[in-house]
């Protein structure tokens, strides 16, 4: 868990630091949206909790019919 | 089968290049922008964003379970995801013309190495596994393989990111393209069937790589299955790298970000996350698709493009209203 924390957050603060320090501000926010939206994935995986995403899609389908 | 999968592929091929035709030049992720306005463009073109990715985590994943099953068993898979994306993410920076280049010049290295290690096998063919020819429910048969519409043919929605690229008739070209396709599935599994049969090919998860294994010359085995071992791995390749392009010009076309790098480290990132969490298993994938993949592709592939045509040809007859009055 710390390692995952460890180089994910080295990994994508380093580049959202440098993105900031340019002054691409609109590339940090998309930029950041899409690392939440790893770190969402990454997050269940590194607890060994994940979810699989073809079950959940099983799910939503069922709702439907 | 794959004649008849690739019959639907081409007419739902065509829906995608009506749709094409109503907007020149633009590609897949730019076309909502233009059919829907930019606050809900851009929400429908992420979603094919998001189909681009899940589909890519797939490929992924299925490229490890296959080294792993084959070649490497004890490799983390994460080694596979992240050494493909490396050079998939190089090569879609350096453009468009270098992921086209790139499969222009692989192709034939690909193509003769396949048939060729195929046609070794070919002292083990038997005309008896192929009997009885049209026995099965031909109608039943096609309703339970609903499946294969979606893999590969539904899929294949991802070359639409390259149709403004493309010169004179584009459409006879992507027509043209899955229509090979189809010919080329249905010969390997004619080949398959003549050589292992029906009943082993469906017990085995890598059929082409199990036949090319037992090849034999003079009694002794010989080994040429790390050529198919290549192959597949090219071609998984190749696919990645189209799903890797469509879903990075899905950014770049909606936002146009200065700078390239930092996408493709962060698309790196979710395709490595998606390629673990996509399927808890290869039984599970296999299980899952047969049920519900064609679902799942007909969302992406056929109702949002439906529906960006039906909302084209409503903004038509508007106008045309509107144009009528004025008169």
């Amino acid at each position: 868990m710390v390692a995952f924390h460890f180089w994910f957050l080295a990994l994508t603060g380093a580049v959202l630091a440098r993105l900031l320090w340019t002054k691409h501000l609109k590339d940090a926010v998309l930029f950041a949206v899409l690392a939440l939206a790893a770190y969402g994935l990454w997050l269940p995986l590194a607890n060994h909790r994940h979810y699989v995403i073809t079950i959940f899609i099983e799910r939503l389908i069922e709702s439907i019919k | 089968m794959p004649w008849w999968a690739g019959l639907f592929g081409i007419l739902v091929s065509l829906v995608w290049i009506l749709l094409y035709r109503y907007y020149p030049g633009q590609s897949l992720a730019q076309i909502p922008v233009s059919a829907l306005g930019r606050p809900l463009g851009i929400a429908v073109s992420m979603l094919f964003f998001v189909y681009f990715c899940l589909i890519g985590g797939w490929v992924l994943r299925n490229l490890s379970d296959f080294l792993n099953g084959t070649i490497m068993p004890r490799t983390p898979p994460t080694v596979f995801h992240v050494m493909f994306l490396f050079v998939v993410c190089y090569t879609v920076a350096q453009g468009v013309e270098t992921v086209a280049r790139l499969n222009q010049f692989v192709t034939p290295f690909l193509f003769f190495p396949f048939w060729f290690v195929l046609m070794l096998a070919l002292s083990e063919w038997q005309w008896d596994r192929l009997q009885p020819v049209l026995q099965t429910n031909i109608g039943e048969t096609m309703l339970r393989s609903h499946s294969f519409f979606g893999f590969p043919y539904l899929e294949t929605l991802a070359m639409m990111m390259f149709l403004p690229h493309t010169g004179n008739r584009p459409g006879r070209s992507f027509v043209w393209g899955i229509g090979t396709a189809s010919l080329s599935l249905s010969a390997i599994i004619f080949m398959i069937i003549g050589l292992v049969g029906v009943e082993r090919a469906s017990k085995l998860a890598y059929p082409v790589y199990t036949v090319v294994q037992e090849i034999t010359s003079g009694g002794a085995t010989i080994n040429v299955h790390s050529v198919i071992s290549v192959v597949l791995l090219i071609l998984i390749f190749i696919k990645l790298l189209i799903l890797v392009y469509g879903a990075y010009e899905c950014l770049n076309q909606l936002f146009q970000p200065s700078v390239k790098w930092p996408f493709f480290i962060v698309l790196g990132t979710i395709l490595c996350a998606l390629a673990l969490t996509i399927y808890d298993n290869p039984i599970q994938n296999i299980e899952w698709s047969t049920k519900y993949n064609f679902i799942f592709c007909c969302m992406f592939a056929i109702v949002l493009p439906v529906m960006l045509l039906a909302v084209t040809w409503f903004k038509a007859a508007i106008q045309k209203k509107k144009g009528m009055t004025r008169k």
